[in-house]
């Protein structure tokens, strides 16, 4: 059973356990709702719009008989590498704003209009967890091609690869073996959405603040994202504001700068992503207290950026066993095109930079 | 105060109430006690009638309906909170941390735990998607975030549970499913 079926399963309320509109409870509570006095306006008008909602994520893997696979992103390869150990030491903030000028100087980006697509290319590593019987059981890591296009009414298509897999253990070579050596070949998948089926649309990043003392404070109070306190959210949440390339110039430039007033982020220095490309890497380091059997460990976020463009050329997260202080890749995903296109089939965006980084993609 | 106009807002509102009630009292009992849930629905539904005329026409009402229960929830946890401190039972957890179910499926304890100890908004993705069964689109319209950002945060939740839980063993019945993927045996995984 999958990690996620498990956690399907571990729901206190199942949807079959539920009240419906004509319990009466419910009947109660919409004749109290109604005897509050509303406002006079006329709602938007609600006629012919359809309610289909399709699932683009959690897999029927629970289906009798059929194969437990989910697909995740992670795991192993090299950490990005650093470069140039005797270059002269900079600053978080000098790096920073290096890349909120070089943000401020790109051409503005515009979200996509009708018929254009939010496009993204991105590689990473994925994880398969196969349950093949009820005590065979073993992980395979593959390298994932992903490429989605949004559209400005949330229609679109994801399209997705998944190559040279590797186990992730020799426990799960054992078990693939005693489970017959099947095929470890995952076919290609290609789904298209109508509007509103794969979302509401590209982000609409135009109307935030570009002050930056009112920016951070959107930030950290979490009126953008909501989520939890602290500058380890705060540094997650700066990842998410750049991982999209639809923010204006002056935006990008803003969400540097407010980076420089989270606490605790780390200069890595230049270093080549998995993608052989060549970039500034940021960093946060979130320590973990011990709890049980798990040992204290230190998460590290890192964010690596093109330090002409400052585009997001990859992140990735690794944990250091606290006592041990060996490290271990858990995850990591490089983007290599994004941009605005004219069609769900292009690949090839009409605005901004489009390929991310100068190297290899 | 409401005239034929207020009769057919009435009418209308009961039509949205209806077609979303199952899902949102479902997403509030996952969240609150028992004994609270009610109230709670009936205040996510009680701001959604107040503000009929800015709820989104569809499919966005229904993602609309899920942010104002999201702050709603998260209203009765701050105000359930306080009531606590003022009793000096200040609760050591996250406010919105996971609500035991005496129902609940004991074999279920090291997920529950697991995911008890994540970050409020990583529970909520694994949460949104596997338990209020929200795509991740959906799921990410609701928290406020990109499809991508969502992604990366529904990963890293679902990998912090799963080695959570692999850290404590194998749970009773908890093996895995049966199954079989086609052959064709490929032995050049290292």
């Amino acid at each position: 059973m999958s990690i996620e079926e498990q956690i399907a399963q571990a729901n206190p309320v199942p949807h079959g356990s539920l009240p419906g509109p004509d319990s009466a409870p419910a009947r109660e509570a919409l004749a109290r709702i109604l005897r509050v006095p509303a406002p006079h306006h006329r709602r938007p008008d609600r006629r012919g719009a359809s309610r289909i909602r399709p699932r683009i994520a959690l897999g029927a893997a629970a289906a009798a008989g059929a194969i437990a696979i989910v697909l995740t992103q992670v795991l192993p390869g090299s950490p990005a590498r650093p470069s140039r150990p005797g270059r002269p030491a900079r600053t978080v903030a000098a790096v920073l704003d290096a890349l909120a000028v070089a943000a401020a100087a790109q051409p503005a980006e515009h979200p996509p209009g009708p018929g254009q697509y939010q496009y993204t290319d991105s590689a990473s590593l994925s994880e398969v967890d196969t349950a093949y019987s009820p005590k065979i059981y073993f992980r395979v890591m593959y390298r994932q091609h992903r490429q989605i296009w949004i559209g400005y009414n949330g229609s679109g298509r994801i399209a997705e690869t998944n190559r040279d897999p590797r186990f992730v253990s020799p426990k799960d070579r054992a078990a693939w073996i005693a489970a017959g050596r099947p095929t470890l070949l995952v076919p290609r998948s290609d789904s298209r959405f109508g509007p509103h089926q794969l979302s509401d649309g590209p982000r609409n990043l135009l109307t935030l603040t570009t002050n930056p003392a009112r920016l951070y404070a959107l930030l950290t109070e979490r009126r953008i994202e909501g989520g939890p306190p602290g500058p380890a959210e705060d540094f997650v949440q700066i990842g998410d504001l750049l991982r999209e390339t639809d923010a204006p110039p002056a935006l990008r430039a803003t969400i540097f700068t407010v980076a420089k007033r989270i606490p605790g982020v780390r200069l890595l220095g230049t270093v080549t992503d998995q993608a052989g490309r060549r970039g500034v890497a940021l960093a946060y380091v979130n320590r973990i207290a011990a709890k049980g059997r798990v040992p204290a460990q230190l998460d590290t976020s890192v964010l690596i950026f093109d330090p002409k463009t400052s585009k997001l050329l990859a992140e990735q997260t690794s944990v250091t066993d606290a006592r041990t202080r060996k490290t271990s890749l858990t995850s990591w995903t490089v983007y290599y095109v994004s941009g605005v296109v004219n069609s769900v089939t292009s690949t090839a965006p009409v605005t901004g930079h489009g390929r991310n980084g100068s190297g290899p993609a | 105060m409401r005239g034929s106009g207020g009769d057919e807002r009435s009418a209308e509102f009961e039509a949205f109430y209806t077609a979303c009630y199952a899902e949102i009292a479902g997403y509030v009992r996952r969240r609150v006690q028992a004994d609270e849930a009610d109230d709670v629905v009936a205040g996510v539904f009680t701001v959604a009638w107040r503000r009929f005329d800015r709820v989104p026409p569809p499919p966005d009402d229904r993602l609309w309906l899920f942010g104002v229960a999201r702050n709603t929830v998260a209203d009765h946890h701050r105000s359930r909170h306080r009531r606590l401190a003022l009793r000096v039972r200040l609760a050591q957890d996250a406010v919105t941390a996971a609500v035991t179910h005496p129902g609940s499926d004991s074999r279920c304890g090291p997920v529950q735990a697991a995911m008890a100890a994540l970050r409020p908004a990583e529970r909520e993705a694994l949460q949104l998607v596997l338990w209020d069964e929200l795509s991740h689109a959906e799921a990410a319209t609701v928290l406020g975030c990109s499809v991508n950002a969502f992604e990366s945060r529904y990963r890293r939740a679902r990998n912090a549970v799963r080695d959570a839980v692999a850290s404590t063993g194998p749970a009773p019945g908890h093996g895995p499913a049966s199954g079989l993927r086609t052959s064709t045996a490929r032995e050049t995984a290292s």
